[in-house]
């Protein structure tokens, strides 16, 4: 059974139709990548699935059960985490806390005991920022734990939302363009930090432009177009199908 | 997440207040005394109002409201049914915050400007059921004759209830205030505020049940505003719905952003600033408000994190100093402690 299943949706706003009765479906333990020009609907989708945006029609399935009208917040306790393209991070908290604060809020140790200073909650606060430099490391931000977020240079705050997302453990990492804005040096970096987040056992669904890229390490191709999905399967697949040379390099001159 | 500050400035703060009881109790005259405690009253109900507006960041317009709550309805049980003012106290504190809880509930769905037009229509709602309900409150009148607090009953000593013990009672009351509000800002729920604030939907992203604590917030938050109430009503004796108004809510917002949003101590000293201040602008004579206005667009302008931003200015300039003193004794090959 697939980790992530979409099944005949479609988003409509207004009379134009965004998403038009897509399905594809997400196995587990693997890279999974949406690739399509501008507009083609890429981060409504995402919307859709972390349950930003409620699909006009269809379902999403995760793990078995429907998350079509789950909100946000319990959708992450599910298990799926996101990065957001337009970058959102808590800018005036440093790097340390925009990381910690994903363990901390799914933690266990109550409000009051919270507020206490319990043991337990001084525990929980230790674990989490271990795990936060630790996380922080990985990404490439090692030594930037004080900074303000909002002072990281730009391809440092996509890193930093990715380790954020990291820190939830979810089952499924979803990726809105991780690459933009890295130069290419690191770009490939962080293409072989995805394969290694994926052997923790993190899939990913990733959104991404830098094609080449996305062949070397995506192991499942999903290409949407005009909110369609035109083609679909493993990268050398994709890249020799017609239909998507069409969509990519325009149609035919007669 | 960060505790040794924390206790620092709260070893200040009690100080600080020891000594303005000191001051209060020996050299103030009952005049600067009675601006003493209504220093404290608002002093709580800024703070309160800042745990909304500069932690959560929900810009609230009827604080005003829940600080009538509660002097209304601490005032109300002690006079019609004579129960003893601690009781009172202590349920129009609660009833303040079941209010806020409600409002909290209808409102807090909705975002930003729409929350404070929705927040406002509520305050203008508590006004108007204040200043018509003839019967309850006495309308526009406002209650008067408001029973002081009996004696304590573990106390031999018969207690006057001067200004004095006010001020006593109103400083135990910023602290607690205090207390409550750093250490809530210093854990986890504090930091998940800020997250709220700075980006809800990555706060909801990150599993943060946004509404949820939202909702916490603004019913802690008039909980102290209605505890901040009960205090005024006892107090002063005599409570007028004009005093929970639209306007008095607006004045605790300017009252919050000039103390700086996101910090209670800047709280604390706008408080001060705003019941002291127009009272020394009597100077100006006729044109006292006037030129308070102007002291607010000033300091607006130029330290727009209020003065809790002024106070950090200060404490970087002597920060600043102590490490020419420091690298001054480094190059004259001595340490900082042969300095010393």
């Amino acid at each position: 059974m697939a980790l992530l299943d979409v099944s005949d949706v479609s988003k409509r706003f207004g009379g134009n139709e965004v998403i038009s009765h897509a399905t594809f479906a997400v196995q587990k333990d693997t890279i999974t990548a949406i690739l399509g020009p501008n507009g083609a609907g890429k981060t409504t989708l995402f919307n859709m699935i972390t349950g930003v945006l409620r699909p006009t029609s269809g379902n999403i399935l995760f793990g078995g059960k429907s998350i079509t009208n789950v909100r946000v917040p319990e959708i992450v306790r599910m298990g799926i985490a996101r990065t957001f393209q337009k970058l959102r991070l808590f800018k005036n908290l440093t790097a340390l806390e925009n990381v910690a604060i994903s363990r901390l809020s799914l933690g266990e140790v109550s409000w009051p005991m919270a507020f206490l200073g319990a043991r337990s909650s001084r525990q929980e606060e230790k674990k989490a920022v271990e795990e936060a430099c630790e996380l922080l490391s990985f990404v490439g931000l090692g030594g930037f734990e004080n900074a303000r977020a909002g002072s990281l240079a730009h391809g440092q705050q996509r890193l930093l939302e990715i380790a954020r997302a990291m820190a939830l453990h979810p089952a499924c990492l979803l990726l809105d363009e991780p690459m933009a804005g890295l130069n290419p040096e690191d770009s490939t970096r962080l293409a072989g930090s995805l394969l290694r987040i994926r052997e923790r056992g993190m899939t990913i669904l990733l959104i991404e432009h830098h094609v080449d890229v996305v062949m070397d390490i995506a192991d499942h191709i999903v290409v949407l177009d005009f909110g369609k999905i035109i083609s679909e399967g493993l990268p050398e697949q994709v890249q020799s199908d017609p239909r998507v040379i069409e969509a990519y390099l325009g149609g035919k001159v007669n | 997440m960060v505790a040794a500050p924390t206790r620092w400035r709260l070893l200040a703060l009690i100080m600080l207040f020891v000594a303005a009881y000191a001051f209060g109790t020996t050299f103030a005259n009952d005049y600067v005394l009675h601006l003493m405690v209504l220093t404290c009253i608002f002093s709580v109900l800024v703070m309160s109002h800042n745990l909304v507006t500069g932690y959560v960041g929900l810009f609230h317009l009827c604080h005003a409201a829940f600080f009538g709550v509660g002097a209304y309805v601490s005032a109300l049980l002690a006079i019609h049914l004579h129960l003893p003012i601690p009781l009172t106290f202590v349920i129009g504190a609660c009833a303040a915050g079941f209010s806020g809880l409600t409002v909290g509930l209808l409102s807090v769905r909705l975002g930003g400007h729409y929350f404070a037009i929705v927040s406002l229509g509520l305050g203008v709602i508590v006004y108007q059921v204040l200043n018509n309900w003839v019967t309850l409150t006495a309308g526009p009148i406002g209650l008067s004759g408001i029973p002081l607090p009996p004696q304590i009953p573990w106390i031999r000593k018969s207690i006057d209830w001067t200004p004095s013990i006010f001020l006593a009672f109103g400083l135990v009351l910023v602290l607690f205030t205090y207390v409550v509000f750093t250490r809530i800002q210093d854990s986890k729920v504090g930091l998940i505020m800020k997250a709220i604030r700075e980006n809800e939907l990555a706060a909801a992203c990150v599993g943060i049940r946004t509404n949820r604590v939202k909702i916490s917030a603004f019913t802690i938050a008039s909980f102290f505003a209605g505890a901040a109430g009960g205090m005024y009503a006892h107090y002063t004796r005599i409570i007028v719905p004009e005093q929970f108004s639209f306007m008095a809510s607006a004045e605790l917002v300017a009252m919050t952003v000039l103390g700086g949003l996101g910090s209670f101590g800047g709280s604390i000293a706008s408080a001060a600033f705003f019941t002291i201040m127009p009272e020394m602008l009597r100077v100006a004579g006729q044109w006292r408000l006037e030129s308070f206005g102007a002291l607010l667009v000033i300091v607006v302008l130029f330290f727009p994190r209020g003065m809790a931003g002024l106070g950090e200015l200060i404490w970087q300039g002597f920060g600043r100093l102590r490490g020419r003193v420091v690298a001054d004794g480094v190059t004259k090959g001595t340490t900082s402690r042969g300095v010393a």
